[in-house]
């Protein structure tokens, strides 16, 4: 059979429509990947590690709530071709606006910090001092996104999503009681104490993160999807969002395994040396390249939402495809990050710190900006037909709500000092 | 961007980007002279949109009847900076609109000019472009500049009694503004492009309080390629200069551009963006429109 007789072969009928769906993964995937960050690792690991596997039913609950704010989020960025910075500059007052923005900055801003300490904690654990690979880490970031082109860029991050497989491979090698695991999936085991409590918020912190929201929508617009290809892009953000939250379930089971029930984590590498009583001495290893591809990724994906979220509602130039002069204030913002983050996270400090503040500011942003998205996702004059149905719209309101009920009662916590 | 410096009643009101620093206490003070000065012209003779809204509308007795929540401009090829025509109005839960003839305009408040009932069910007609819902926050395309602002602040100027919308403020600062309180007097614009370089687009989103067609003139898509619009700013660019605002505009807004220009540009210009983009932004316009830039496209090299 000669090449061409190959390459005019009739290919099955479901392997177009696989190529179909795998031709418009991208956005969606990386975004909710991008939730599996250094500060998500230690969340989960701890969560692990202090509860065992009792908030396993919560992650499955938090998964819902997530593909609901993830797919409002592809489906504004689909059908409006616009950004959410710029719908919200449209469809809210200036200083809805003006708070919205600030507040997404004041997170991303703590979140990059957390990702390049992510970086120095992953390659401390090589030996590598964090003096030299965050400094590094911060220019292969900068570098792949002002020089790269935006699919370029693309396909590296899609690479950097491959390092979430050790997580798996890390829980199997574990050997975690089956029975325990599927009956914690499957049924409540929650903890009427504060710090559950606390540890709840930190958890939906860090898994429904507003970087998210914003890059999602923005990056759909940037790839050009449009609505006739929206049931694709669902496939993507909703098997985006399944995917990132079986990676977090599994560095709950993989740390509940190894020392649950041994208390609250102090770091991210007591998380990689907590494995090592069950896959051996390449634990620590397996886990800080885990790590590095987590928090690289999300070093560019959080500053990168950023930068697309104020462009947007200032009207200016904003794409990754774009050069640096033809988008000044895009590239400066993301620059700016990008040096601020590495700046603190060279600064002796307590990375551990730094990520758990960034996940309770997360915690407490995240509903009000889930508010805008809810009011968005349901207005007949943004999406008209494609706006919220009924019955999405009740889980889409329940979502919000309990993500908001809870967020307030830590922050009441929190600053009554019972937390 | 001066490009609203020597308007009629405003000399001098957007020239400051070519001032110079100052240096020293002399040009300190003579800076803020002058920028009092400006402030003292701009303050009769500007209204900015944006402090406006929200403004009481007053009867003769001095008693608040409405709050300002929109002011209308007719769109017309020939004119370049139109005329208010009318101002949408809140009663209560309720929208009204009043011809421009009937009221007094200030910065501070609005005032009729005689006892009417306020009583109408308003309807855009082909033509009106509301300035808040169509014109504020929204993309615009400054095509003098070639490039994709978001307006922070809408300027009407006096001339001959009649108010005309005058230009757009895109600074951050015009934005920041708006975040403190409610001006009395008009503020100074800081980055100001003139009406007549302005390229806005229609919003075909639907709205209960000024429902009806949209603006047909401001670019409905598929409307241009058949109906030849006389005149569109965009027809001023290239193709390439057009590409490159169909990267920054939103999907709506990309596909209005598409149809203002003339088919050649419209098909070089997409000819030269991404599968993506260009498949995007055709999806949005009418199948004759489409298949007729399709084929223009294949056409030539």
């Amino acid at each position: 059979m000669n090449k061409r007789a190959l390459s005019t072969r009739k290919r099955p009928r479901w392997a177009g429509r696989l190529l179909a769906v795998i031709a418009i993964f991208g956005p969606g995937l990386i975004a909710a990947n991008a939730g599996n960050d250094a500060g998500g690792i230690l969340t989960y690991a701890s969560a692990g590690s202090q509860f065992a596997y009792r908030t396993l039913f919560l992650m499955v609950l938090i998964t819902v709530a997530l593909i609901v704010v993830q797919e409002m989020c592809s489906r504004l960025g689909t059908f409006t071709g616009e950004g959410l910075g710029g719908l919200i500059r449209e469809q809210f007052s200036a200083r809805s606006t003006f708070i919205a923005l600030l507040f997404l900055l004041v997170a991303n801003a703590g979140l990059t910090v957390s990702e390049f300490a992510g970086v120095g904690a992953a390659m401390d654990i090589f030996g590598v001092s964090p003096k030299f690979s965050i400094p590094i880490a911060a220019a292969f970031v900068w570098g792949l996104t002002v020089f790269g082109s935006y699919s370029r860029a693309e396909r590296i991050f899609l690479v950097l999503t491959l390092a979430f497989l050790a997580y798996p491979i890390a829980a199997f090698l574990s050997r975690p009681g089956g029975g325990e695991v599927v009956k914690n999936l499957v049924w409540p085991h929650f903890l009427a104490t504060s710090s559950f409590l606390v540890l709840t918020v930190a958890l939906i912190g860090t898994t429904i993160t507003p970087y998210m929201q914003f890059y999602v929508a923005s990056a759909v617009v940037d790839k050009g999807v449009k609505p006739a290809d929206y049931p694709k892009e669902r496939i993507d953000t909703v098997s985006g969002s399944i995917w990132s939250d079986v990676i977090s379930i599994f560095i709950i089971i993989a740390t509940a395994a190894a020392i649950g029930g041994s208390g609250a984590l102090q770091s991210a590498k007591e998380a990689a040396q907590a494995l090592e009583p069950a896959v051996g001495q390449f634990a620590p290893q397996l886990f800080a390249f885990g790590l590095l591809g987590a928090s690289l990724l999300a070093a560019s994906v959080v500053p990168l939402s950023t930068s697309y979220a104020i462009a947007d509602a200032t009207g200016s130039p904003r794409s990754i495809s774009a050069k640096f002069r033809e988008a000044p204030l895009f590239y400066s913002i993301f620059t700016l990050q990008i040096l601020v983050g590495m700046a603190i996270a060279l600064a002796p400090g307590n990375l551990v710190a730094l990520a758990v503040n960034a996940q309770v500011l997360n915690g407490i942003i995240t509903p009000l900006l889930l508010a805008y998205v809810l009011i968005l996702a349901s207005r007949a004059t943004v999406l008209g037909s494609a706006k919220n149905g009924p019955r999405f719209q009740i889980v889409a309101i329940v979502s919000v709500a309990v993500v908001g009920a809870l967020a307030f009662v830590v922050l009441v916590l929190t600053v009554s000092g019972h937390a | 961007m001066i490009r609203m410096a020597g308007r009629k009643g405003v000399p001098g009101a957007m020239s400051r980007r070519g001032s110079g620093k100052p240096s020293g206490h002399h040009s300190l003070v003579g800076a803020l002279e002058k920028r009092a000065a400006i402030r003292h012209v701009v303050a009769g003779e500007l209204i900015s949109v944006a402090n406006l809204v929200g403004a009481p509308l007053v009867n003769r007795a001095g008693a608040r009847v409405a709050r300002i929540n929109d002011i209308v401009v007719k769109w017309e090829a020939s004119v370049e900076y139109p005329a208010v025509t009318h101002l949408l109005v809140r009663v209560g839960r309720t929208f009204a609109l009043i011809g421009a003839a009937d009221v007094e305009l200030t910065q501070a408040r609005v005032f009729l000019r005689a006892d009417e009932e306020l009583v109408s069910r308003p309807v855009r007609r082909p033509g009106d472009v509301a300035l808040v819902r169509d014109v504020l926050d929204h993309q615009l395309v400054d095509v003098a500049g070639v490039q994709v602002v978001r307006a922070a602040d809408v300027y009407l100027i006096r001339r001959d009694e009649v108010w005309e919308l005058a230009g757009i403020d895109v600074s951050v600062g015009a934005f920041v503004r708006r975040l403190l309180h409610r001006r009395r007097h008009c503020p100074v614009p800081r980055r100001a492009i003139a009406w007549a370089d302005v390229q806005h687009f229609s919003g075909s989103r639907h709205d209960d309080a000024f429902a009806g067609g949209p603006a047909d003139g401001a670019g409905v898509v598929g409307s241009s390629l058949q109906a030849r619009v006389p005149r569109s700013s965009l027809r001023r660019l290239r193709a390439a200069e057009i590409a490159s605002l169909l990267q920054e505009l939103g999907r709506d807004e990309g596909a209005q551009a598409v149809s203002l220009v003339s088919p050649a540009t419209a098909a070089e210009a997409l000819r030269s963006l991404n599968d993506r983009q260009r498949a995007a932004l055709l999806a949005q316009l009418s199948t004759e429109d489409r298949e007729r830039l399709e084929s223009l496209m294949a056409g030539s090299p």
